[in-house]
Parts: C-alpha cells; sequence; structure tokens
C-alpha cells in the first residue's frame, strides 16, 4: 500500500515517513502542494495525508483539484492539523478529505485505523 | 510519546526549529505590510514551529509559536494592523523562542516564555485557549 505524504515541515515528513515505512507502508513524501499533485498523477497513492498550510499550493487547493478529475477524486485524504484549526478541518471534509490526523500529538494507534478505515484493499 | 523514541527525534527537533528560527529572524527584518509573500511565509514557519514544538511536548515554545503564528494571520487578513512596536515585540519573542529551543533539552522554566505570550495578547488582543 502506497501512502504519499504532501507536508512542507521536515520535522513532521521525516517523522510521519518513517513510522508508516516501520508500518509496512511504501511512501512517498511532496514538499508543498504543487509538487503534490505532480507526485499523484505519477505515483498513484492508495492514500494521502496532507497537510492544510504550505507553499505552491496550500491544502484545500489540492483537495479542489483532486475532486475535479474522476481517478483523483476517489484517492482517500486524510489532512493534517494542529490545535485550533477545527474550521480548516471542516472546510477541508467539504472540500473531500475523509478524515483528519491531529498532528499536536502523536497517537499511531489512532492514524493507523484511520489509514487501515480508509485506505482500499 | 514515549522516552525512546522523544529522545531519537529530539535532534531532528532541535535541528528543523533551529532552522525555522533562522528564517523568522531574517524574514522578520526585512517585512513590510505590503509584502503579503514575505508576511505569508513567516506565518507558515511560525505554524511550523508551533505544531512540532506542541509534538515533542514543549508546550510554551508551541504556545509563544502559535501567539505568533496567529498574528501574522491577522495581520494577513486585515484584522490586525502592522506596526514596528508589533513587530519588535514578535521580534523579541523569536529571540526568546531560540533560547528556549536551545534550552530545550535541559528542562529550563518556561516563565520568560509564558510572560512572552501575556506580552503579545496585551499588544494584540489576541487570546490562546
Amino acid at each position: 500500500m502506497k501512502i504519499l505524504i504532501v507536508e512542507d515541515d521536515p520535522f513532521f515528513q521525516h517523522f510521519y515517513a518513517r513510522k508508516l515505512k516501520e508500518s509496512g507502508y511504501e511512501v512517498e513524501t511532496a514538499n508543498n502542494g504543487e509538487e503534490g499533485l505532480k507526485m499523484i498523477d505519477e505515483a498513484k497513492p492508495d492514500l494521502i495525508l496532507l497537510d492544510i498550510i504550505m507553499p505552491k499550493k496550500d491544502g484545500f487547493e489540492v483537495l479542489q483539484t483532486l475532486s475535479q478529475n474522476q481517478l483523483t477524486k476517489k484517492i482517500p485524504v486524510l489532512v493534517f492539523s494542529t490545535l485550533g484549526e477545527k474550521a480548516d478541518v471542516e472546510k477541508a471534509m467539504k472540500l473531500g478529505a475523509v478524515d483528519y490526523v491531529n498532528k499536536s500529538f502523536f497517537d499511531f494507534d489512532n492514524l493507523n485505523s484511520k489509514i487501515s478505515a480508509h485506505i482500499k484493499k | 510519546m514515549d522516552n525512546d523514541n522523544f529522545g531519537k527525534y529530539r535532534a531532528l527537533y532541535v535541528r528543523t526549529a533551529h532552522e525555522l528560527i533562522e528564517k523568522l529572524k531574517n524574514n522578520l527584518k526585512s517585512v513590510n505590510p505590503t509584502d503579503r509573500e514575505l508576511l505569508e511565509t513567516i506565518h507558515r514557519d511560525a505554524h511550523s514551529l508551533k505544531g512540532q514544538s506542541l509534538f515533542m511536548g514543549y508546550q510554551h515554545i508551541g504556545q509563544l509559536s502559535r501567539m505568533i503564528e496567529y498574528i501574522l494571520r491577522d495581520i494577513i487578513g486585515h484584522k490586525l494592523t502592522f506596526s514596528s512596536q508589533l513587530l519588535n515585540a514578535i521580534i523579541d519573542s523569536v529571540v526568546i523562542l531560540d533560547k528556549a529551543i536551545q534550552e530545550a533539552t535541559s528542562n529550563k522554566s518556561d516563565e520568560e516564555l509564558a510572560r512572552e505570550i501575556v506580552k503579545l495578547s496585551n499588544l494584540t488582543d489576541i487570546t490562546l485557549s
């Protein structure tokens, strides 16, 4: 199962990539929204972990673009959120995200169960 | 996070947080109220610093970063006026954040950080929940 992490923060990119690889997932990373959209076309991930606040297309723009393509709109997207971003999560869900991951604290069981719930086997 | 994981990622946190602090310091020196792109860069970097710090359990570093993030958000959204007094207060806070991150491994007092949060809150009427 291939997961694409679209995240401009090198700390979180490195951390989540490592943890997911340790769990047996194949992981690709992108540093911003624009790069993420290119990689979605090339890598065809089974699930996307998407940050919201990023340079060169933010998470909302990525979600909007994905929803306009019949193929990419089917890829489940989990958005990253941190403390105090409830409105952003709600907006992301309206744009097609299926769930969110709170970046403020680490709960890998929770992340894993959300990935399992949404990734197509 | 358990102690094993915390230790493994603390060095990564200190390095990436330091890089963000250096970017913030450089960008704050040259920012002006009409430079939206630079304001958004500063906002994103404060947001990243907040996230990493809260994740690693450095609550006060995270909350002060969050205050700076919210100030930039409100300046960009024209809810807050950019002023030299506010800019200088943010620069002072970044200097204190720099010191706090360097001292993060020694668990020194967060009182100075808490005072900075109150100072910025008084200047902006932004409160953290």
